[in-house]
């Protein structure tokens, strides 16, 4: 049988093995994710690549414009091109993607929490062409936020093509952040814990599997075209005596400070730009211009800085330009970002570490020559310090900061800065410089292992559109049928304009009844006013909170710009219901990953 | 007279009570003072808790250094013994060793203190779920001896989980001295874990890694800062007893051509193949050395006599042989021996442990992954053009990823090889390896080792897996959808007759429409009836307000919280519609049924 039939028909045998082949592969989904995460990781190493070259070709353009173009300018170009670049990144993110504002972490976290990981193709181009020409023009950012949000993007969207369930989108947009971060900064084993610890925030072994798989495709590319060197390279340093520790302790604390302080000022930057009447396409050229300003006086500040803090940790920064610094770079990366630039808080936040800790050791140094380090030492710690602190990362930090130094020995004192850092930071604020911004649309991640669904629900998916409302003149009786037929309900009650006046529910109603001239009351005299709203973009669990404040049954839902327009309303019962569906449609997907 | 004798006598008798009953009453109210402080004050307790945290990790690594140096100085004694044995009896008192070893912790562990059997982490992982995290210190102590007597005495086994489970006991006997909550309890007991294993191996940061993902089974814990704090601490003390130098020293590793990467994962092929052998072959020998009828005490020195056979032939099998490893890092062993020792320590050490004595296998999988990466990379050299610049870095690369395929925690995995060795040159084939090994090894046996060795005794520890499964099954799908239900005019009587009949604990009332109006339970009926009301329609003594019920779609974890929070024993299904319409019941029998179902469907 074999005989005649194998040589005859080989091209049915391959079609039919070919068949099988793809009915077993379409089964175990789990297959073909690892075989994308190679893809994700190669895509993302290339991004990180890209975005290194773009970079030192916008920089180097920049200056070459500056002094050729712009030389009438004469010492004002130093002001003049962040401005431009801040113009061309603000007209880029304005028009094509307003996703790519920021530093780009947030957004990935935000769709792996809500969207199943879904982000928009057009994101990561834009980005790493807006974040090239801020950090290339000048503007104080890190890359990492652009290259987790390019890796992230490739692999949503590789994954988003495969027709991928949520949960492996979610998988792959991690392979991506975790390829991001191995490449950018030469470390694979933090960009696999980054990606757990701070865009997955869950650890199982599927994904750790498919994120070390991304990682290192990424880095042995970065490796195989730009060598395999530390990011920074540093003198052998190493613990002197234990007097230290008390000083590295000391250290930490003032980590903490820094890190919440920048964390205050990011947004507070973020909040005042916000709050300007100028068209968002401008915001970041002012806020290149605030920089170019700053970097008149300290040029140290512009762009992503390894060279500085290269010099932090071999000592050649005086003690009052690293005090400087520590404030004009905190400044700086607040308005490059907080403005509307694009780019990362990594290298920033590292940054900001090697000043101070290089303060701190010129310092200690000074007064105890004999039991401490050389202050290079202490920048060196305090680099991972402020980081952990920023980002509430403890893991992260300790091991990127190992892996872009190559240097293991000083690892007590740095894991105790980190700790002390990242305790007392969550400790004053609950939200990292990641998290903080989504806190602020009402996600609450911090602390927390998987997001709330209710969280991940907007109200616009469960609200009721079709909704029965009064008009304020309506009198009683006509309100007595309508309740007679729908007593469980509370209408929203809209003036003659349409906007809305208040809510009206069967308490008022029997209230109004019990009063003594009920003949000329109106529903808009019994209404309740002062009524509680949501916007339709809040997360679910805000609404549920409000009702349960006011025990409401049911909540207005109404128009950002607009609060008195109506746009539906949400039901208790009907949020509840949704979430069941979605908890049991949730655990489903989920478990058919098995384990 | 006498009364004011008697009265100045009382006086007396009284000042000289006050400052006694003062100070008591003073140091009374402190303490509640204090405790309730510590207690009820956020930050304070956090900070209370990380000053407990030190002082367990001093502990902690105090006792792996002394662990450390007993071991070393048995052994030592041992080989002493050895060489002042005359030749000929030489043989006999180097298989008698063991033995002799294995009898005397078999014994101590029968009689004195059972807790102390095995490697330390899966007990450890019992106590926290079984008596929150108190561990006695009768534990550590009798932990101590027995992994001394019997690594000491030859066993090849390894000193860093029974380090774990000294810690363990030691930060919980600390931590009894202090007001602590369950979870408090419980972080602090994690942190003694990181402590020991942090100072058993030099290695901070995977000592932190490993508690995570193999004890917590969490990578984001929420108590990370203790953790950390605790491996610095124990970091600390142990540096400074030992030095800092460490565990291994290797000579600069590079990886050579491309094309070794593919060799790597052929190292992690055969890992992984190798670790899941390991793990199915210790189950196997535990459930033979149990199913012996011999008495407890005699097994491990049986297994020890085996163990001091092989180690005639084979010395390098013996104790934890971190010297062995250290030379097939620096490639100073030839193939046929290298070959040999993976065959042979593989042997020795489910030998070693499944006869029964306390004793880890950290350093064992270490040991035979060196061997194993050691033989692969001279195997190549041998029989292929192919040349491999530093064999010592498959040596290296071997260790983590069988490691990994029989611990399963693969974070650690790879950051306790760079750590043990300071080397960070290999990390890329370290990755891959240990993936690789990782991947097949979960594939072909989804148990890790400790779950497979708890599963032996029939030990299931909770998973977050459990949890996933009462998620997936929806109330409708379990529920009796035909359920004996009463009217609500039936007289009581006839309900006590039914719930006689039945054996069941209540009824549904519902409506001629099928519409849910109240439960009636057996204790509603009994109440009843004491009170002569036989006659009275079972409306009338029924709950038919507040009622609890659940809907079809409700998924089976919320059905227990509803059974858990309102304690009853019957729950109804209804529609969403108003009123509800009964659809079904169910009890907690029915949910336990369907969760064992669905547990065996999933293996």
């Amino acid at each position: 049988m074999e005989t005649a039939h194998g040589p005859r028909y080989p091209q049915r045998r391959l079609a039919k093995y070919l068949t099988r082949l793809a009915a077993q592969l379409r089964m175990s989904q789990r297959a073909f994710v690892v075989g994308a995460a190679v893809i994700v990781g190669l895509g993302a190493g290339a991004g990180a690549l890209l975005l290194r070259w773009l970079i030192a070709t916008t920089t180097r353009v920049a200056l070459q414009g500056g002094s050729g173009l712009l030389a009438f300018l004469g010492a004002f170009q130093v002001i003049c091109i962040p401005a431009l670049g801040g113009l061309l990144v603000g007209v880029m993110t304005s028009c094509l993607a307003r996703e790519a504002k920021g530093h780009g972490v947030p957004e990935v976290i935000e769709a792996v929490a809500l969207r199943g990981g879904r982000m928009r193709p057009v994101v990561p181009v834009v980005k790493l062409l807006a974040s090239a020409i801020c950090i290339g023009t000048g503007g104080s950012a890190g890359r990492e936020g652009p290259v987790v949000q390019v890796g992230a993007g490739v692999g949503s969207t590789l994954g988003q093509w495969l027709r991928l369930s949520d949960e492996h989108i979610r998988q792959l947009v991690a392979c991506g952040a975790a390829g991001g971060i191995a490449a950018a900064f030469n470390a694979p084993v933090a960009g696999v814990v980054f990606a757990l610890e701070i865009i997955l925030r869950a650890f199982n072994p599927t994904s750790f599997c498919t994120t070390v798989i991304a990682s290192v495709a990424a880095s042995e590319m970065a490796r195989a075209i730009s060598g395999n060197v530390p990011a920074f390279v540093v003198p052998p340093y190493a613990l002197v005596s234990l007097w230290e520790f008390p000083l590295y302790a000391i250290l930490g604390i003032a980590a903490a400070g820094v890190g919440i302080v920048f964390t205050a000022m990011l947004y507070a930057c973020h909040d005042v730009f916000e709050g300007l009447t100028i068209p968002a396409y401008l915001k970041p050229a002012a806020g290149g211009l605030l920089i170019g300003t700053v970097g008149v006086a300290f040029p140290q500040i512009f762009g992503v800085g390894y060279d500085i803090i290269t010099q932090a940790l071999h000592n050649a920064l005086s003690l009052r330009l690293m005090a400087v610094l520590v404030v004009a770079k905190m400044l700086a990366t607040s308005l490059t970002l907080g403005s509307g630039g694009t780019g990362g808080i990594l290298v920033p936040s590292l940054y900001l570490g090697a000043m101070l800790g290089g303060c701190f050791g010129t310092l200690v140094h000074a007064l105890w020559p004999t039991v401490t380090a050389v202050p290079g030492t202490y920048a060196l710690v305090g680099m991972a310090a402020v980081f952990a602190a920023v980002a509430h990362a403890p893991i992260t930090a300790l091991l990127i900061l190992f892996e872009m130094t190559g240097d293991y020995r000083i690892v007590l004192p740095v894991m105790l800065t980190t700790v002390i850092g990242t305790f007392l930071a969550e400790r004053m604020a609950s939200e990292s410089i990641y998290t903080l911004k989504l806190s602020r649309r009402g996600l609450q991640l911090s602390g927390r292992r998987t997001l709330d669904i209710l969280q991940t629900m907007q109200v616009k998916e469960v609200m009721e559109t079709q909704v029965d409302t009064v008009p304020t003149t309506m009198g009683l009786p006509a309100l007595a049928r309508r309740f007679e037929r729908l007593p469980c309900q509370s209408f929203p009650v809209l003036d003659a304009r349409g906007a809305l006046w208040g809510m009206l529910g069967i308490e008022e109603f029997t209230h109004a009844l019990a009063q003594d001239a009920t003949d000329h009351l109106t529903a808009g005299d019994i209404a309740t006013t002062s009524v509680a709203t949501v916007y339709p973009d809040e997360p679910v669990s805000t609404a549920m909170r409000r009702m349960a404040i006011g025990d409401f049954r049911c909540l207005p839902v109404v128009e950002r710009s607009n609060t008195r327009l109506l746009l539906g309303v949400v039901h208790w019962d009907d949020m509840h219901q949704v979430y069941q569906r979605v908890m049991k449609r949730r655990s489903r997907t989920d478990s058919r990953e098995g384990p | 007279m006498i009364e004011g004798e008697k009265r100045k006598q009382r006086r007396k008798e009284l000042l000289r009570m006050l400052p006694l009953r003062f100070t008591h009453h003073v140091r009374r109210t402190t303490t509640i003072r204090l405790t309730r402080l510590l207690r009820d004050h956020p930050v304070l307790q956090a900070e209370s808790l990380l000053l407990v945290a030190i002082l367990i990790s001093i502990g902690c690594g105090g006792a792996a250094v002394a662990l450390h140096r007993a071991i070393h100085l048995v052994t030592h004694l041992m080989y002493d013994m050895w060489g002042a044995v005359p030749g000929g009896w030489r043989p006999l008192v180097i298989v008698m060793t063991p033995a002799a070893g294995g009898l005397v912790a078999g014994l101590i562990l029968h009689y004195m203190i059972p807790e102390a059997r095995g490697s330390g982490i899966p007990q450890v992982k019992l106590d926290l779920v079984m008596r929150r995290g108190e561990i006695p210190f009768k534990v550590a102590l009798g932990k101590f001896i027995t992994t001394t007597i019997a690594i000491g005495s030859g066993r090849s086994l390894g000193p860093e989980g029974p380090t774990i489970q000294i810690s363990a006991s030691i930060g919980s006997t600390i931590a009894r001295w202090f007001p602590m909550t369950a979870t408090q309890m419980r972080i602090i007991v994690h942190a003694a874990c990181v402590s020991g294993l942090a100072a058993a191996f030099n290695t901070p940061i995977a000592g932190m890694t490993f508690v995570m993902e193999e004890i917590i089974g969490d990578l984001n814990a929420r108590h990370l800062s203790y953790l950390i704090v605790a491996a610095v601490g124990a970091t600390i003390i142990a540096r400074l007893l030992l030095g800092s130098a460490p565990v291994f020293e290797v000579s600069a590793y590079v990886l050579g051509h491309p094309a070794e990467l593919g060799l790597y994962v052929v190292l992690g092929v055969l890992s992984g193949l190798l670790s899941v052998a390991f793990i199915r072959l210790l189950v196997w020998s535990i459930a033979r050395f149990q199913a012996i009828a011999l008495p407890e005490y005699v097994k491990p020195a049986l297994g020890g006599v085996l163990v001091g056979i092989m180690g005639l032939y084979l010395p390098q099998v013996f104790g934890i042989g971190y010297d062995t490893v250290t030379d097939a890092l620096l490639n100073r062993l030839p193939l046929a021996l290298m070959a040999a020792l993976t065959v042979g320590k593989f042997v020795a050490t489910i030998l070693s442990y499944s006869s029964g004595t306390a004793g880890g296998l950290f350093a064992p999988s270490l040991f035979i992954g060196a061997m194993l990466g050691g033989s692969l990379a001279a195997l190549v050299e041998a029989v292929s053009p192919m040349h491999i610049v530093t064999p010592g870095a498959f040596a290296l690369v071997g260790m983590g990823a069988v490691f990994v395929g029989i611990i399963r925690t693969p974070i650690t995995s790879i950051l306790i090889i760079f750590e043990m060795t300071n080397d960070y040159a290999l990390i890329l084939p370290l990755m891959l390896a240990n993936m690789t090994s990782f991947v097949l090894a979960r594939f072909l046996e989804p148990r890790n080792l400790y779950e497979a060795i708890l599963a032996v005794n029939n030990v299931h520890l909770p998973s977050a897996q459990d949890h996933v499964l009462l998620e997936e099954i929806a109330a409708e799908e379990v529920m009796e959808s035909h359920p004996i239900v009463v009217q609500p005019e039936t007289p009581v009587a006839e309900v006590a007759a039914l719930l006689d009949q039945t054996h069941h604990r209540g009824f549904p009332i519902v409506t001629a429409t099928q519409s849910l109006l109240g439960i009636v339970t057996a204790t509603d009926v009994h109440q009843a009836l004491a009170h002569d009301q036989q006659n009275a329609p079972v409306k009338a003594i029924a709950t038919t307000s507040n009622l609890v019920y659940v809907h079809p779609d409700h998924t089976l974890n919320w059905v227990m919280q509803q059974l858990g929070a309102h304690e009853v024993s019957l729950l109804p299904v209804v529609t969403r519609s108003q009123p509800p319409r009964l659809m079904g019941v169910l009890t907690r029998a029915d949910v336990i049924r369907a969760f064992a179902q669905k547990k065996t469907q999933h293996g």
